[in-house]
């Protein structure tokens, strides 16, 4: 209508020119907003590779989960990250601000701090009991039948616990155990509320994670971003943030391109090509925490032809994993055997008894009597902690096995998915390419990985890998009082690990971190998670 | 000038798509090096190195190499899906076209709900659902393009059908099936070839998406949407890992869709009729 005048139209022109005008504003402004927030406010962001789990520390496995339920809980016991340290950290209070342990080394008794879980209730000793009876007494109400087989190694040690009174908790153990400590260290112990355990039973509890750590959950989409805000009444005195934003970006490049434009600043588990990516970048810092780790395949005994011994020996010697050191610029240690540095019981070189050698490979394989051609059907994350590159990495596994006759059918999965479709234990599959952080405490990384009865739905030997004569070991080790012996006991039953080869030992990840120019307060203690209540900005 | 404008774009989709074929063809004479060959000493090497022309990916594989291998794939998974799709959705769309009535109906309302999905989630959903690969890829592929061949195909016929030479062919008592195959079916083949054409060229990008997502053929088969994908890793550092594949996919496209749209111009009757 007024177009038809010539005022008409100039009119529409100038109605266009400040439409523009304002959608412009309207969007800078928004950057500004942004960016605004970012410094003024205090808000990190950190990178989740992978699909965010659902939040109940007590059923969870996997880094990316357990990095945020580190932010929101607070375990008896924590490992100190404020130090680069060669061996494992040392154990600092957290809920439990002290701890006496009794002369026979049976009872553990702990002084609870007076504070409060996020919800406002007292984060008391009956409390702290109430997880415990949710992972270890079938006649309580809280009781959690998952929850319980995810812990049955630690809970297992246990013959029963108290609360007498409102600041002390008591632990009496079956047996001497002088690596409980470290145990309860683990981020799965974590402490949740008694009142979110009262009202929210099985599946429901991860919708609404309630701890008394530095930070509380304020937006959780399901599978997505992940929003803490700051816990003012935290023990610790304040944090110094006021958000945490835990943001899932799948693709590593981009995730660098992220980091380099500011718009996230910790790449906690960065691959190689990240740091290529980001080398000589102003302002980004990468740390080594090198924790103790081992990437490997794990085979599934149960199915043929990994079922046979000689079989899984030739595979490990059939890789040559010093061109996948190359592939990721040296960013890992080739590994032959399944005691990783920085484990209490690491030699140089300890019961790494494979090489790489195609020849014996062959020969072992004909020697083994699986029908040939054989292929065999692996999972293989393309997403999550260290798996930057695990695409690449296991087209030149792939490569190494075809060349000793061995054909692979992979599938390849997010690292969340992975996880879910392998921890009730391989159906139909020959295996998963995986890695596995671990303390420094030798019974749980053994006992976890290859202990009998540590089999699915108890634990996470997935693989199924059962040896009388490495369980005896075990049964023995973990009564030991004297750790020298108690070492050799667990030595023994690498050796004879190596020699079974459950697995295929591939390499130790030296598992770098990417920190942007604003991040404050991250130590390169050797572990893959960092210290949230000093973690802060410039 | 309609006429010559055609046959240019025929003869230009022609000649690039003749040097890809024959690259493809001659693949395993003209590689200088093993496509599968990883040498991680060798990784990220740039355009022009010596012995590597167009330099070497993420794993120190020669990118000359698995471009001319995956030339193969690329047209198998661009033509193979289209000529599947062409027959099945052609069949169903002459058969539901000629017979009409309730058969017709409800073939056209099962198309429509398979046009509601986008394709490219259908056919990933249906890729999921086989697992990935090339022949499930293709089997997606398939199925996600047999409604618009029969939708093409039962248009051409609803048109024919009211055609006096059908009613000729018709009164003289001829089977239905004859009337069919021999009296409308060729005389609406020229649209059909070039929509055939063209959804060629789609077929590229969509085979190109679908293993860019990792659904298609699994590494290390060279191919060149998996090339693109896996090339993003080193992206920031090699960026050429990812472009030169890309470019191979635009050119094979490029050549599908001059070689439809020359097609059309010579082929389709309505597309001349409406030229002044």
């Amino acid at each position: 209508m007024f177009a038809r005048t010539r005022a008409g139209r100039r009119a529409l022109l100038f109605a266009g020119l400040a439409v523009v005008a304002g959608i412009g504003l309207v969007v800078y402004g928004m950057g500004l907003g942004g960016r605004k927030e970012t410094t003024a406010s205090s808000v990190i962001v950190i990178v989740s590779e992978a699909t965010t789990p659902p939040l109940d520390p007590h059923r969870m496995t996997g880094t990316i989960g357990l990095r945020i339920v580190d932010a929101i809980f607070d375990p008896l016991v924590r490992e100190d990250m404020s130090k680069e340290t060669s061996g494992a950290p040392e154990i600092k209070p957290a809920l439990a601000e002290s701890w006496k342990i009794s002369p026979d080394g049976l009872t553990y008794s702990f002084t609870i701090r007076t504070t409060t879980f996020h919800d406002g209730s007292a984060a008391d000793a009956p409390a702290v009991k109430k997880n415990f009876d949710r992972l270890m007494d079938k006649s309580s109400p809280v009781y959690d039948e998952r929850a319980a087989r995810s812990l049955v190694l630690i809970t297992a040690l246990i013959e029963s616990t108290a609360a007498p009174d409102a600041r002390t908790f008591v632990i009496k153990l079956k047996q001497p155990f002088a690596g409980l400590l470290r145990l309860l260290t683990d981020q799965r112990m974590s402490i949740v509320s008694a009142a979110a355990l009262d009202q929210y039973k099985g599946d429901e509890l991860a919708q609404h994670p309630v701890g008394s750590g530095p930070y509380r959950i304020a937006k959780f989409e399901n599978g997505g971003q992940v929003e803490l805000v700051r816990n003012p009444n935290f023990w610790g005195g304040r944090p110094k943030l006021d958000r945490i934003v835990f943001r899932p970006i799948y693709d590593p490049t981009t995730a660098a391109t992220e980091l380099q434009t500011g718009a996230v600043d910790m790449i906690a588990s960065a691959g190689s090509q990240q740091i290529e990516q980001l080398k000589g970048q102003k302002g980004v810092t990468v740390q080594y925490p090198e924790p103790a780790n081992l990437y490997f395949i794990r085979f599934n005994l149960k199915l043929a032809p990994t079922d046979n011994a000689d079989f899984r020996r030739a595979l490990n010697y059939a890789i040559n994993r010093d061109a996948i050191s190359a592939l990721v610029g040296g960013q890992m240690t080739p590994k032959y055997g399944p005691v990783p540095r920085g484990n209490e019981i690491y030699q140089k070189g300890f019961a790494e008894i494979y090489a790489y050698d195609p020849a014996k490979a062959k020969a072992l394989i004909a020697q083994s009597g699986v029908a040939q051609p054989v292929t065999l059907k692996l999972m293989v994350p393309i997403s999550g902690p260290g798996n930057a590159m695990a695409r690449q990495v296991f087209e030149l596994i792939q490569q190494d096995l075809k060349a000793v006759g061995v054909g692979v059918e992979p599938q390849y999965l997010d690292f969340t998915a992975m996880i879910s479709a392998e921890s009730g234990g391989y159906k139909g599959v020959n295996g998963s390419y995986n890695g596995w952080t671990t303390g420094a405490n030798a019974e749980y990384w053994f006992e976890r990985m290859f202990s009998g009865s540590q089999q699915p739905p108890r634990g996470v030997n997935r693989g199924y890998y059962d040896n009388p004569d490495v369980n005896a070991l075990f049964d023995k080790g973990r009564g030991e009082p004297d750790d020298t012996k108690r070492h050799d006991l667990y030595r023994a039953a690498a050796k004879k690990i190596a020699e079974d080869a459950p697995w295929l030992f591939l390499y130790q990840d030296r598992l770098p971190r990417l920190l942007g120019p604003r991040v404050t307060g991250v130590v390169a203690a050797p572990s893959i998670y960092f210290d949230y209540a000093t973690l802060g900005v410039k | 000038m309609t006429q010559r404008r055609g046959n240019a774009g025929i003869v230009a989709g022609l000649a690039l798509l003749g040097v890809i074929v024959v690259v493809a063809v001659f693949a395993n004479v003209l590689a200088p090096h093993d496509p599968l060959l990883a040498d991680p000493s060798r990784r990220n090497l740039g355009l022009f190195t010596t012995g590597h022309w167009l330099g070497t990916d993420e794993l120190g594989r020669d990118i000359l190499s698995r471009l001319l291998f995956g030339a193969r794939l690329a047209l198998l998974v661009a033509v193979l899906p289209t000529m599947i799709a062409l027959i099945l959705g052609g069949v169903i769309g002459l058969a539901v076209g000629y017979a009409g009535g309730a058969w017709d109906g409800a073939t056209m309302r099962l198309f429509d709900v398979m046009f509601a999905f986008p394709g490219i989630l259908l056919a990933l959903g249906i890729g999921a659902a086989l697992g990935a690969g090339l022949g499930s890829m293709i089997v997606a592929m398939v199925v996600v393009t047999i409604p618009a061949f029969g939708r093409v195909v039962r248009g051409g016929v609803l048109a024919a059908k009211q055609e006096l030479y059908v009613e000729a062919a018709r009164s003289l008592g001829y089977s239905h099936w004859r009337v069919a195959a021999r009296h409308i079916l060729p005389n609406i083949l020229g649209p059909i070839v070039v929509y055939a054409t063209l959804q060629t060229g789609r077929n590229v990008i969509l085979a190109a998406s679908l293993s860019f997502l990792g659904l298609g053929p699994q590494p290390p088969t060279p191919d060149w949407g998996q090339m693109l994908s896996s090339g993003r890793t080193a992206l920031a550092v090699a960026p050429h890992i990812s472009t030169i594949p890309g470019l191979a996919i635009v050119l094979l496209a490029i050549a599908f869709n001059l070689l439809g749209d020359g097609a059309r111009d010579l082929l389709d009757p309505r597309m001349r009729r409406e030229q002044p």
